[in-house]
């Protein structure tokens, strides 16, 4: 199995804890869930840092360098169109066209 | 065709005409014709063995993606036990999140891919890949601006959309409060990338 998924057996029952403690127990309401979700999200992204730090991955992390900054027209470029790429397939997938987003509720 | 075809074929110069490959030079030959009982036999155990390639392959990707998808779909279900406005705000929002914020995370990150499997193998600095690393973090968090953008003027667009009022406006608080822990989610899927990249698999 992979680091990612060791990670999200930790943040995903820890997530829905977090849920249920900002809506209900906090009152947050409604908009304690993107809350909660949220710190979940940059739980896993922590987590999985520390799992590159202590355990394996690290050797390939020289620390910040103005290198990042150069060069970034080619990683733009194919980021772009990886965008595309996974929009076109979601899109059919999950029915998310028209079909949600105009009908009312 | 038999051996002696072929070769006479082989032989002859060829020209413009020629048949790249022979005809009927897949037939068995007399070696490997096998009895019918042991073909029955190593054909369902090539399947057998072919099914448990797939299955045990395949349920540590399905693990994951239940899992990562897990976080917004218990979060709809914890939140709309608070009444169907609720459930249906939170349902509309995160749909609208996965279909622009979580398509950098996930369509974006590819850029990793295809950058950081030819630096770690084709580089002799392995902290290439730490660097590539860092330029995903800064350009797709700048991908990332204009989405939020979108995501903070989002009421007068779902209210142009057809939606009632107080959707469009939920929904739109809904985002605003959501969109620092996007950003959360796309190096996430950054890190898994830069991981699964040196073949962090274990």
């Amino acid at each position: 199995m992979r680091p990612g998924t060791y990670v999200l057996l930790i943040t995903s029952p820890l997530n829905g804890l977090l849920n249920y403690l900002f809506v209900y127990t906090f009152k947050i309401g409604l908009l304690g869930a993107p809350l909660a979700t949220g710190i979940s999200y940059w739980l896993s992204f922590i987590l999985l840092v520390l799992y590159a730090r202590f355990v394996a991955g690290g050797e390939c992390w020289g620390g910040w360098t103005r290198k990042c900054l150069s060069n970034s027209k080619t990683f733009a470029q194919l980021a772009f169109l990886g965008v595309l790429h996974i929009g076109k397939g979601s899109l059919r997938k999950t029915n998310l066209t028209g079909a949600n987003l105009f009908s009312r509720h | 065709m038999d051996n002696k075809s072929v070769l006479s074929l082989l032989r002859s110069s060829p020209a413009e005409q020629t048949a790249l490959l022979p005809k009927d030079i897949d037939e068995p030959t007399e070696g490997e014709v096998l009895e019918e009982d042991d073909t029955l036999h190593t054909r369902a155990r090539i399947i057998g063995k072919e099914l448990s390639t797939l299955v045990k392959g395949s349920i540590p990707i399905i693990l994951a993606y239940t899992l990562q998808n897990s976080l917004q779909t218990v979060s709809v279900l914890v939140v709309g036990r608070q009444s169907p406005e609720a459930l249906a705000t939170a349902a509309f929002a995160y749909m609208f999140a996965m279909a622009s914020g979580w398509l950098i995370a996930l369509g974006g990150t590819t850029a990793i891919d295809t950058l950081a499997s030819a630096s770690f193998t084709g580089s002799k600095n392995p902290q290439d890949l730490g660097v590539i690393l860092q330029r995903a973090f800064v350009i797709l968090g700048l991908f990332y601006v204009p989405v939020v953008g979108l995501w903070f003027a989002s009421e007068p667009l779902f209210k142009t959309l057809g939606q009632e009022a107080y959707l469009a406006r939920d929904a739109s608080r809904f985002l605003m409060v959501l969109a620092p822990g996007g950003l959360g989610y796309i190096y996430f899927e950054c890190m898994k990338k830069y991981l699964q990249a040196q073949g962090k698999m274990a």
